[in-house]
């Protein structure tokens, strides 16, 4: 619920947690399919591919960290519909047009209160 | 007699469910006290139309007119009528339309005093402990002065834009009247859509709006019941279709809120000291049906399973002939895993249906038996008899076949698993018994619902004792 730069682009991509995560487990285990395949049958000419498929390995597991540990932390912090979504922003607004309503009524208030004591002079 | 418990059901837009909160509230109330509920909304009436019908059935008691607010009217007009067991409703006639500028012109403070001393002599003549105020909706005198009677204020809004600015509008001309104490109000959502989770509103409501509530706590949120909208105005919906629906639970959290602090007395006694793991699971649970049980969910999984099973094979064998890899042949599915894919979703789906058929079955037989159909409360109880002893007969079922045949383990994991997914409705209506006899006292109804849960389960028993 944090305003700001970052946090206001962050909010929008709860919307898309899901897809996000399906994107990221299928795509690290694709990566994982063909890194592993690397590992396990090393050319005996370049051990490259063996590097790189260890490389791929890895990647593979923190994409697939990465995809959960967003989703985790869009289950919990992020607008989960475009609804909600809609809402925070429009709600923030009226909230802010809010306490600027008070502020100016508290405004004119004090400047009531001030005439009246400047008025017996 | 002790000044009356007062609650005022407010918002700062109409159409936002005030009049069936406030029925709720009044009838949650009246389980352990005389609770009298008053239609503030002079010129719309909402509640007295409500009520119309069951005014005229019940035995009523002439009150004084308030003319003190609303300037001299019929006489004879103004009854209080008992309603239901221990509720009481102020019934009365038209409003001249002039009173509404009168009352609008009225000074706010001289309002609420009028008003509150109405409201205190109103439940002396009715013996009420609890009054409960239902305003019209939007910032009129009327609301405000509700709101500086009563102890307990309820501004019920929606999360949507319109309804937000009404109600911080609400909020503000409230604020610059100076009433004095502070009157104490609380936030509900209202008829949330599914779009709309329990934790971000929570989460929204502590970040931008508790200031404005002296930081209270949000004090309930009501999901969206359609089918409680459209039987709301037909009588007699507390008996009906109130009971099973998310209003009745949320409406006994929102008064153990409101109330357990200053006055845990107040509160009935079913629901004076409920355990905190339910508290906080009705705090944050919307009680929409799973989405595992929505058959729309389930046939988009079936749809994707069946596409991935047809399209993984075809790509693997494409792969393996432009590169051979073992791994792309052990994607190349044999049939018993297909059978097993496809039994376990249609599995799925026939629990699914079975979950919704008991549901509505329950709901049918419940509505007419308490409607007076005992035809149809007959005929939607042989059906639902029909389905539960076919499931627990299914369930005793499986557990022979366990007992006789225990070789396979995955297929004793899923014997087991569905015997108990099979026997959990059947527990979940003898709960339902068991609460239709504690709370609401009805021995008769209670009764048919654990017999509806205990024969499937001793025939099934008998059936597992025979076969051994």
């Amino acid at each position: 619920m944090d305003q700001g730069g970052l946090a206001d682009v962050l909010s929008r991509f709860g919307t898309i947690k899901n897809p996000v995560l399906l994107s990221s487990s299928t795509f690290s285990s694709g990566m994982l399919w063909f890194g592993k395949g690397l590992v396990e049958h090393p050319s005996p000419i370049s051990s490259i591919p063996a590097i790189t498929g260890f490389g791929m390995v890895l990647l593979s597991a923190v994409i697939f960290l990465t995809g959960l540990g967003f989703y985790a932390y869009a289950f919990l912090r992020l607008p989960a519909s475009t609804q909600e979504l809609m809402f925070l922003q429009e709600g923030r607004l009226a909230v802010e047009q809010h306490e600027t309503a008070i502020r100016k009524r508290r405004r004119a208030a004090g400047r009531i209160v001030a005439a009246g004591q400047e008025a017996p002079h | 007699m002790s000044r009356a418990l007062t609650i005022a059901v407010v918002s700062g837009k109409g159409g936002v469910g005030k009049t069936m909160l406030s029925v709720a509230i009044a009838n949650e109330m009246a389980r352990g006290h005389r609770t009298l509920l008053l239609d503030l909304d002079f010129f719309n009436r909402g509640l007295t139309g409500l009520f119309a019908t069951a005014v005229a059935h019940s035995p009523c008691q002439p009150v004084a007119a308030p003319e003190g607010l609303i300037g001299t009217v019929e006489a004879g007009d103004w009854l209080i009528a008992n309603v239901h067991p221990n509720l009481f409703v102020l019934s009365f006639g038209d409003v001249a339309k002039s009173t509404s500028t009168a009352l609008e012109a009225m000074d706010i403070q001289e309002l609420a005093l009028r008003l509150g001393a109405y409201v205190a002599d109103l439940c002396e003549a009715a013996q009420c402990e609890v009054a409960i105020l239902d305003c019209h909706g939007g910032p009129d005198n009327m609301s405000f002065a509700a709101c500086m009677v009563a102890q307990h204020s309820i501004l019920v809004s929606e999360p949507d834009k319109i309804t937000l600015y009404g109600t911080l509008n609400f909020l503000r001309t409230l604020a610059g009247m100076g009433a004095d104490p502070r009157p104490d109000i609380r936030l509900v959502f209202n008829k949330v859509i599914p779009a709309f989770n329990a934790r971000f509103l929570l989460r929204f409501y502590d970040a931008y709006l508790a200031r404005e509530f002296a930081s209270h706590r949000l004090l309930a949120i009501y999901p969206i019941e359609p089918y409680l909208t459209k039987a709301f105005e037909k009588t007699p919906f507390l008996t009906t279709v109130y009971p099973t629906s998310q209003l009745a639970v949320k409406t006994r959290l929102l008064l153990y809120e409101l109330l357990h602090r200053e006055a845990p007395e107040l509160l009935p006694q079913a629901f004076r000291h409920p355990r905190r793991i339910v508290v906080w699971y009705r705090r944050y649970s919307m009680g929409r049906r799973p989405r595992v049980l929505e058959l729309d969910f389930i046939f988009q999984i079936m749809a994707i399973t069946v596409t991935l099973l047809l399209s993984i094979p075809w790509l693997a064998a494409r792969i393996n002939r432009i590169a051979a890899h073992p791994l792309a042949a052990s994607l190349m599915f044999s049939d018993q895993t297909k059978s097993i894919i496809l039994g376990a979703l249609v599995i799925w789906m026939l629990i699914a249906v079975y979950v919704k058929w008991l549901h509505d079955l329950d709901v049918f037989t419940t509505f007419s038996w308490r409607t007076h159909a005992r035809a149809g409360a007959i005929a939607g109880g042989l059906v639902l008899l029909l389905l539960c002893a076919g499931s627990g007969l299914t369930a005793s079922s499986l557990i022979r076949a366990e007992l006789h045949q225990h070789k396979d383990a995955s297929m004793s994991a899923i014997r087991i698993a569905l015997s108990i997914i099979l026997l959990l409705p059947l527990l979940g209506q003898a709960w339902r018994g068991v609460r239709n006899i504690r709370l609401d006292r009805r021995l008769l109804e209670g009764g048919c619902r654990i017999g509806l849960a205990a024969v499937p389960v001793a025939l099934g028993l008998v059936d597992v004792i025979l076969a051994r």
